[in-house]
């Protein structure tokens, strides 16, 4: 039976012919499945502007390790001296989350959405794409009293979970 | 008679070589044409440029510093606009209301991304150029 196959050539080329069809289907769809994973993957920088907003802040608060007088008054608004908008952190759905605190000082400022900070300590210890990253530091940097020049340590975090939104109408 | 017209229905041309592979090559030249145009249209699609662009530049919205200009080479995406029959004037926006950044390549299409920063921001194409300039918001 085997080489009446052989022989009979048309036969052959039929089963060849199925073969053909079932590698190209294979290597087509794979590459179509890949194309589709890539081009439908996000660029997630939820990361870089976490440690955006992290340098933004220590540059605003700080300058060559010292602090600046107007963060250590009482009435210090972080959102008009360091140039942030305040309506992002506060509208609805803010995703992006900040904190600026310091013992020593006895400062705690924030902005955004604290609920996220919960969030954020998951997906340091998972995989997980759609929760925020965050960038934190402790610093210790210099200020000068009456008493002359100290020191004060201070922590800054840092979180975003922004994603952005594909319009439909330009 | 009725024998012999059954044999010539079985007799098809299908049944010759030639023209079966004839027929398998076209079909296989189609179906990878098919593909690769796929695979263009998928890779160098206008959704992905609109994306990234909104991305870098809302990153660079957020860490740019009062009193400084960026200029970026934004060539790709005027080359897909025009593609797209896009007027240029309106590729790149910024949405002061909601703090967004809007890059639109295509007609009704778009991607926006939110930036937190403050500052007083102005948007310029010149060219393949897109001059952004920050100052101080007073």
């Amino acid at each position: 039976m085997f080489k009446k196959i052989i022989q009979d050539k048309s036969a052959g080329e039929k089963i060849l012919s199925f073969f053909w069809f079932v590698v190209i289907v294979g290597v087509a769809g794979a590459i179509a499945i890949a194309v589709i994973f890539h081009s439908s993957a996000d660029i997630n920088v939820k990361e870089i502007q976490a440690k955006v907003l992290y340098h933004k802040l220590s540059d605003c608060i700080q300058e060559k390790g010292v602090l600046r007088e107007e963060f250590i008054k009482e009435d210090f608004d972080v959102f008009s001296f360091c140039s942030l908008n305040k309506d992002a952190f506060i509208g609805k759905e803010p995703n992006i989350y900040f904190e600026i605190v310091s013992s020593d000082l006895q400062k705690d400022i924030s902005g955004g959405d604290a609920g996220l900070k919960g969030d954020c300590a998951i997906s340091k210890e998972t995989k997980a794409e759609k929760y925020p990253k965050c960038f934190f530091q402790e610093q210790t940097l210099l200020y000068s009293t009456a008493d002359g020049i100290k020191e004060a340590k201070v922590n800054i975090y840092a979180l975003s979970n922004q994603e952005g939104e594909g319009l439909s109408n330009g | 008679m009725k024998k012999e017209g059954l044999n010539l229905i079985k007799n098809k041309r299908g049944d010759n070589p030639l023209y079966a592979e004839t027929i398998f090559i076209i079909a296989t030249l189609l179906f990878f044409s098919m593909l690769f145009y796929f695979v263009y249209s998928s890779t160098s699609g206008a959704g992905i440029y609109e994306e990234a662009y909104a991305k870098e530049i809302a990153l660079l919205l957020d860490s740019i510093k009062p009193g400084t200009s960026i200029v970026m080479d934004v060539n790709d995406s005027i080359d897909i606009a025009n593609k797209n029959k896009k007027s240029l004037d309106s590729i790149f926006s910024i949405d002061k209301e909601g703090n967004y950044v809007k890059v639109s390549l295509r007609n009704n299409y778009g991607y926006k991304f939110k930036f937190f920063s403050n500052n007083k921001i102005s948007m310029e194409l010149r060219g393949s150029y897109l001059i952004i300039t920050a100052d101080k918001n007073v």
